[in-house]
């Protein structure tokens, strides 16, 4: 309403001066009075322009957090994604929204010829935080799921590598004193490799070979395992994110484009989960 | 949110790859060893270690075999004589090649002595008698000696003629 006001004032202006003039031109002033009245109507469609030009606007200037990536919708019909907005001055609508976070509606007002500077934080949507809480948990699945496998394998691997070194020593001990026997000159000597020396290092390999054998099945039990246990891993449902505050915001809004044409755009939301 | 998107996306992959890669490697690693636990055995028996001729053991074929026998004289005064009993060492029997020494009992005088090889890697040994009897067979038991220790013993018996 103050911009009719001011509008109809200037308009009345531009009357007074029209009028003024016609003393001057002296034999015109009938012309003019006739002119005058006649087009008013015209006179004030052709000056609307510059009457519009004489709304009292204002600023408002986002500080978002998140500073990018979010959008607004204006008086509930203008969906934007800027910085900075001219407005004419009053109270407007938004509806603030960023990826991951909630829609948040507001009420500003903007000020006749300045700048306001508005600070803002959206706060994370419920659906991302529960998504943030499901990856959490997914993590550490992923210790008892690859991390723990692996090092217990790996433990295993261990294990079966250190007895089969021993299995391989005990195994070169016997190789050695074969050739010692083959070697040997000393009938003492090889008295004693028959009778003491050879069964002692044969008692050991069987030791040795039977933790190998002990430890190759572990590693086994434990490799199948693993693998068993990375495989479901590997096969689990993961986490997702759906952005239920994205189609709440998408809802039904008027986007604006470059040939003021403009489109509509509807959601629809089926949780089939 | 895209980038993200590409990102988590990108790990997905990542983590089903090192699943994989872990769980092949883990199999793989079983069937190696598996594999390797075949790899030696417990073939070695020391019963069936008898063919060192050093060994009192021993089991193969004779060592010692009689050459000959004869007397040696040397006019010194007074003159000696003596009983030569000249027998040879198979060292092809020997598993590698050793020196040796070998002991002989004289079952006739009783007397047990050590012979060396003379010269070094001689296989033909020479054992003295000073008391001797022309048509007596005489008998040594003869094994290789080394480090004091002897091996298996063997006769051999030869007649002065």
């Amino acid at each position: 309403m103050k911009n009719g006001r001011s509008t109809v004032s200037m308009c009345a202006c531009a009357h007074v001066r029209m009028c003024a003039c016609a003393p001057v031109l002296g034999g015109l002033k009938n012309v003019m009075a006739t002119w005058s009245h006649a087009h008013m109507a015209t006179c004030l469609l052709l000056l609307l322009p510059l009457f519009s030009a004489a709304q009292t606007v204002g600023r408002l200037r986002f500080s978002i957090d998140p500073p990018t990536g979010y959008e607004f919708v204006l008086d509930h019909k203008y969906r934007m994604a800027q910085q900075e907005v001219e407005l004419s001055a009053g109270p407007h609508h938004f509806s603030f929204w960023a990826p991951q976070r909630m829609v948040m509606d507001t009420t500003l007002i903007v000020m006749e010829n300045s700048i306001r500077d508005v600070r803002l934080r959206l706060p994370f949507s419920n659906d991302y935080r529960f998504y943030e809480q499901a990856v959490r948990t997914d993590r550490k699945k992923v210790w008892t799921g690859v991390v723990l496998p692996s090092v217990l394998t790996a433990g295993a691997v261990a294990l079966t590598a250190g007895s089969f070194v021993g299995y391989k020593r005990a195994h070169d001990r016997l190789r050695d004193d074969e050739a010692d026997y083959i070697n040997g000159s000393d009938p003492a000597a090889l008295a004693g490799l028959k009778s003491e020396i050879i069964p002692r290092h044969k008692d050991e390999f069987r030791e040795k070979r039977g933790f190998f054998y002990a430890s190759v099945g572990v590693c086994t039990v434990v490799a199948a395992g693993s693998a068993w246990l990375i495989a479901r891993h590997t096969k689990r449902d993961r986490p997702r994110f759906f952005d239920s505050e994205k189609v709440k915001f998408d809802g039904l809004v008027w986007v604006p484009s470059g040939d003021d044409a403009g489109m509509w755009m509807a959601g629809l939301h089926f949780d089939i989960r | 949110m895209m980038k993200q998107a590409a990102g988590r996306g990108q790990r997905a992959a990542h983590g089903q790859r090192y699943a994989r890669g872990t769980a092949a490697v883990c199999l793989l690693l079983s069937a190696c060893c598996a594999f390797l636990s075949s790899c030696y055995k417990d073939d070695l028996d020391p019963a069936a270690l008898t063919n060192n001729p050093f060994d009192p053991g021993y089991t193969g074929p004779a060592v010692f075999a009689f050459d000959t026998t004869y007397v040696e004289f040397f006019s010194v005064s007074p003159p000696i004589q003596r009983q030569v009993f000249q027998f040879t060492v198979n060292s092809g029997l020997f598993l590698t090649p050793q020196a040796y020494s070998v002991r002989v009992h004289d079952q006739v005088s009783g007397t047990t002595t050590l012979v060396e090889q003379f010269p070094v890697g001689s296989d033909v040994l020479k054992y003295y008698r000073l008391e001797f009897t022309h048509g007596q067979e005489v008998c040594l038991d003869l094994a290789l000696s080394n480090n004091t220790h002897d091996g298996r013993a063997e006769t051999v018996c030869g007649t002065l003629q």
